[in-house]
């Protein structure tokens, strides 16, 4: 997948104001990185996660300093990414790893990622933190009941990455936002021809994003 | 002092509970409940516990809605990773809350906060269903009327009308003038989302019953109870031992 003209294929860490004018690609851009903080920066996520490092550093030690190892990763990741316009699918999914299990450790058998992408697709590109803004909303929109257990998983199919789960909405407090997703499909219309597809069926929410 | 704890992250719900075994070793934590699925089964089936700690975003909803199905009477200690709107709510309703991970002062004042209230009786109930129906916050309505197709019309017909919902094979709707109509709905899970838990009482797996359509009840030595119902179309309506205190404390309100 040829990236369009518009944007050059960029070594991944130009800052957006080096590119010139304000475009509706910046806004667009800008959008995604603003859901990228809010929605890493949720204060959920990070309260939710403060305690529950409280309770393993009483419980399970080791496995406290490994959470905490992967909560350090993952902001790290968001905050040194925050400028980049691209980075590998293989660099993604190593931060995805991370995010995976810090839910994981949370939600116990409540949640399940399963991450099966071929060697072969970690050299194509992908726009920071998109999956992980995928697969927060997933958790954010849908039970994650031990009883009925969420199921996101990501896989390939022709060069393309598909991020799908099972459909289980929950009712929640939070504002019912869509916003963070039509950004990303407006921003990924600026590297692709192939749009950004979001499937629905009562059973399965799918993403299909093109890879760069 | 028998506790129960409403808390989704397991993890989470582990280490309040420590805390609680060194600060308040007198309280027993009863259950540790992870759903509003769970709770429900549990307000079912147990008298309410001294003190309740609960989070608001549960794995699978928002903890407020227990109080449309239960009249919580219990003080509840409201615990939440971050969330304004229910702590503005908390702060004009003067309930206490705990900010997670729960430091171990508040929650020290937290529960002195209870001993004081169980010397003064009780929180005030009232101050829970302002909570509950706090339209900002759930503004649940319960329909008044229910559409049955009837001879190709359709009919609506006023639950506060309606006597008793059973199911056999269909789910039929009986009027308290004996009418009997199929309802559209499938199952009775259907049926009880839409209505009030006040006036309604699930009384089996296949019976839901008006309040106003009780003529008498009786129990056994089982503990099972026979409830007589004003329709002529059901003689009477059984009622599990399990079910039984449950249905005393919603017919006697």
């Amino acid at each position: 997948m040829k990236p369009t003209p518009k944007i050059k294929s960029t070594p991944p860490a130009i800052p957006a104001q080096e590119a010139g004018e304000k475009t509706a690609y910046d806004s667009d851009h800008s959008e995604v990185k603003y859901q990228n903080l809010v929605s890493q920066l949720n204060p959920h996520f990070l309260f939710n996660s403060l305690a529950t490092l409280e309770s393993l550093i009483y419980s399970d030690q080791r496995l406290a300093v490994k959470f905490l190892s992967q909560l350090t990763r993952v902001y790290r990741y968001v905050l040194t990414t925050r400028h980049t316009k691209l980075v590998t699918l293989g660099e993604e999914l190593c931060f995805i790893k991370d995010y995976a299990d810090l839910l994981q450790t949370r939600f116990g058998k409540g949640l399940e990622v399963c991450l099966n992408v071929p060697e072969a697709y970690h050299s194509y590109q992908i726009v920071p933190t998109t999956l992980q803004i995928l697969i927060e909303n997933a958790t954010r929109h849908n039970l994650t009941d031990p009883d009925s257990p969420l199921l996101v998983t990501i896989t390939t199919e022709n060069q393309r990455l598909i991020i799908e789960n099972n459909l289980q909405i929950k009712r929640t407090l939070e504002v019912q936002n869509r916003q963070g997703l039509s950004s990303l499909r407006n921003l990924y219309a600026y590297f692709s021809e192939t749009a950004l597809e979001i499937q629905q069926t009562p059973e399965f929410f799918r993403i299909v994003l093109p890879l760069l | 002092m028998k506790v129960l704890i409403v808390e989704d992250e397991a993890l989470i719900a582990e280490q309040l509970q420590r805390m609680l075994k060194d600060i308040a070793p007198q309280a027993e934590v009863l259950d540790v409940l992870h759903s509003v699925k769970n709770a429900r089964r549990w307000f079912m089936q147990n008298a309410e516990p001294d003190l309740l700690f609960m989070d608001i975003q549960l794995s699978d909803g928002i903890s407020f809605d227990l109080f449309n199905y239960f009249d919580i009477k219990c003080p509840i200690i409201f615990a939440t990773a971050y969330d304004e709107y229910a702590i503005k709510a908390f702060k004009v309703n003067g309930i206490d809350y705990l900010l997670k991970p729960i430091d171990e002062e508040d929650l020290i004042r937290a529960l002195g906060k209870f001993k004081a209230l169980q010397k003064n009786q009780s929180i005030s109930t009232e101050v829970l269903q302002t909570l509950a129906n706090h339209p900002s916050q759930i503004g649940r309505m319960y329909k008044e009327k229910l559409i049955v197709q009837h001879r190709n019309a359709s009919i609506p017909i006023n639950l506060a009308d309606v006597s008793l919902f059973y199911l056999d094979q269909v789910i039929f709707v009986v009027t308290n003038d004996g009418q009997k109509y199929i309802a559209e709905q499938n199952t009775l899970d259907e049926i009880e989302d839409i209505l009030n838990p006040n006036e309604f009482f699930r009384a089996g797996r296949r019976q839901i019953i008006n309040q106003n359509a009780v003529e008498s009840y009786k129990g056994d030595t089982s503990g099972k109870l026979y409830v007589k119902l004003r329709s002529s179309h059901v003689s009477e309506v059984e009622i599990s031992r399990e079910k039984a205190p449950v249905f005393k404390r919603w017919i006697d309100r």
